[in-house]
């Protein structure tokens, strides 16, 4: 009796099976026209054809999530054949850095770094020392950044400013970095900023 | 064209009510047994299948039947809670309808697939990825891996048992 209804419950699920499959491959659009024809009219009536199709939708739908959720774990491969969904937030966060990085250096240009005169008189031997004495303090900031030897060196002699500018350059380094650009490691506004210090004290000095 | 809607939107609409109503008015039966009910779930999922007017034609079933089953579920949630307040009287769907799950618990059921995904032999969850997730006809994946259609076919049967299997836990039908 116990061999009987085993083998009635597994008939059962072998029923079952089958009936999940056809819904399954009905909801895929994987029949032939004829058989998917006879599903269909056959949905109108049973109750357990529907319920078929609704397991077998529901399997599809929780496959579906399930490999799209899976990239964001690591170390396992369901979903692996979608590639670059796990790493879609590295370029944004590159682009991020520098965004901020150049934000900052644009602030730093407009703000505590312009000049209280932006035209120097000409002949007037404070104004070309004020400049010069600019050009210097950029081009040993320059010198003294973390793609130099000697950044720590730079941190200590120059004081929190600096610190904070070896920062930033670090940040903006790291993300040049992540695009591939490492070559770039002077930021091009400030190399249009010793550009345009440079011309200026050359022309204080010039000036007689 | 008129409506700022991309050309041949309309007629792919048409055509994919023409295709889908029926299969998912009988997914939602499933789901609800309440004829009526299932019919006004069909309606709102397409009405809201209009108002996207960028999705990939491609994604347009997948995302159909998600939003309809949301749909069911929240009718049903909603259901159970008039039920509960009603004294289990008025609004109920019947004594065979599922419990419903609360989203915490589905987001459990994503991980159960993926864990039973992870347990199918390799040949087995490569058919079922190729066809569920990237959407790949059977004969489009035999022809890819080189491979018979049966042989494929048969894979893909074999994983949704047991699929079905290690699912049976939370499958409110079983």
């Amino acid at each position: 009796m116990n061999r009987r209804s085993e083998s009635d419950a597994t008939a059962g699920e072998s029923r079952s099976d089958q009936l999940v499959w056809l819904a399954l491959r009905y909801y895929l659009d994987e029949l032939p026209q004829e058989e998917a024809a006879r599903f269909a009219s056959r949905l109108e009536e049973d109750p357990q054809a529907q319920q078929a199709l609704a397991e077998a939708v529901q399997l599809c739908l929780y496959v579906e999530a399930a490999c799209q959720s899976v990239p964001a774990r690591a170390g396992t491969t369901v979903g692996a054949s979608t590639p670059g969904r796990s790493s879609a937030w590295w370029p944004a966060l590159a682009m991020a850095a520098v965004v901020l990085v150049l934000a900052l250096g644009v602030l730093r240009l407009g703000l505590p770094r312009r000049p209280a005169a932006p035209e120097p008189i000409p002949g007037h031997q404070q104004a070309a020392a004020t400049w010069q004495g600019e050009a210097e303090l950029v081009q040993t900031w320059v010198r003294l950044q973390p793609w130099s030897d000697d950044a720590e060196t730079a941190a200590e002699q120059s004081g929190e400013e600096l610190a904070e500018d070896a920062l930033l350059a670090e940040a903006e380094s790291d993300a040049m970095e992540t695009a591939g650009e490492v070559e770039a490691a002077v930021p091009p506004w400030l190399l249009v900023a010793l550009d345009a210090v440079g011309e200026q004290a050359g022309e204080s000095m010039m000036t007689p | 064209m008129a409506d700022g809607r991309q050309p041949g939107t309309s007629e792919q609409l048409e055509q994919l009510y023409r295709q889908e109503a029926q299969r998912l008015h009988y997914f939602v039966l499933g789901v609800l047994r309440d004829p009526q009910a299932a019919a006004d779930v069909v309606q709102v999922a397409f009405a809201r299948l209009m108002e996207q007017r960028v999705l990939r034609p491609e994604a347009r079933k997948s995302w159909l039947y998600r939003v309809a089953y949301r749909e069911a579920l929240d009718l049903l949630r909603r259901r159970n809670r008039q039920g509960r307040m009603h004294l289990r009287k008025a609004m109920t769907p019947g004594p065979e309808a599922p419990q419903v799950e609360t989203p915490l618990v589905r987001q459990e059921l994503v991980q159960q697939v993926q864990a039973a995904l992870e347990k199918l032999p390799e040949p087995q969850r490569r058919v079922v990825q190729m066809r569920i997730y990237q959407g790949k006809t059977f004969a489009a994946i035999a022809r890819e891996l080189n491979e018979p259609l049966g042989t494929v076919l048969g894979r893909m049967h074999a994983a949704v048992k047991k699929l079905r299997r290690s699912l049976q836990n939370w499958n409110p039908y079983e």
